[in-house]
């Protein structure tokens, strides 16, 4: 898996996981989560071959841990949103 | 899996929001397929036989009511123009995937759960499309090897599964 699959594939995940994140209770949250890390151990026999994506995989992970009563700061979301963050988040 | 040798094919994308669309259409142009995005559910199926797409992919919780997807899928199975448009459905609702699974087996609907493994999505595209590049295994994928039953079309019921997930808006 090349570095842009990896980033394509956090992406994937971060994504989609803030939408849910937003219209879900915290119980399906959860089921959310469950699947999430499964995906992102996945990738983490990929972090020996590309040592420069292990900060987004593990802001990526602590994205996905945090309590739902918090949200994510800024800077945060500039080093997980990568090409996408620079365009305006949509209402709903 | 990422670039395959196949002929382009046509894919809308139907979900209400913009990194998703975004996604989707970085994930299957680089599959070498042409993506329409639209970010909302047409009322009208005539819009969606206009562009003459080869697969849909929609989300089930889209618009207002966020059951527009849902009700999307359901008119285009039951119309003759659209009944055989291959359609994939990618969704966080497990529950609703599960209670709903006899009917997407029944009309041939494939299911990519939320959040799902870029590979896995691949997959459910070429299958869907009927393509050979066939490379990652299935797991998150659901109801393309199922039986299919004589189960009826279920209601479109706004209090029903659709919503037994508690969304907060």
């Amino acid at each position: 898996m090349d570095s842009r699959r990896i980033e394509l594939q956090l992406r994937a995940i971060i994504v989609t996981y803030r939408i849910e994140h937003r219209r879900r209770d915290s119980v399906t949250m959860e089921g959310f989560r469950e699947r999430a890390r499964m995906l992102l151990d996945s990738l983490e026999d990929e972090m020996t071959a590309h040592p420069h994506m292990r900060t987004a995989l593990n802001d990526t992970r602590r994205e996905i841990e945090r309590p739902d009563s918090s949200s994510r700061s800024d800077d945060e979301a500039a080093t997980l949103d990568g090409p996408v963050s620079s365009r305006p988040k949509p209402a709903g | 899996m990422a670039k395959s040798s196949q002929t382009s094919q046509h894919i809308l994308v139907v979900n209400d929001t913009e990194e998703i669309l975004d996604l989707f259409r970085d994930i299957l142009e680089g599959m070498g397929h042409r993506m329409t995005a639209w970010s909302y559910s047409p009322d009208d199926l005539a819009k969606v036989t206009e562009i003459q797409p080869d697969l849909v992919i929609l989300d089930l919780m889209i618009g207002p009511t966020e059951l527009q997807g849902w009700a999307l899928l359901q008119k285009m199975r039951m119309s003759r123009s659209t009944e055989e448009i291959p359609v994939i459905v990618c969704t966080a609702a497990t529950s609703w995937v599960r209670e709903q699974e006899g009917w997407l087996a029944a009309n041939a609907v494939k299911v990519v759960l939320k959040p799902f493994k870029v590979a896995h999505l691949e997959h459910a595209v070429e299958q869907a499309l009927d393509l050979p590049e066939v490379t990652a295994s299935p797991e998150l994928v659901e109801g393309d090897d199922r039986t299919p039953s004589e189960k009826p079309i279920p209601p479109l019921d706004p209090g029903g599964p659709g919503t037994s997930t508690g969304k907060a808006h």
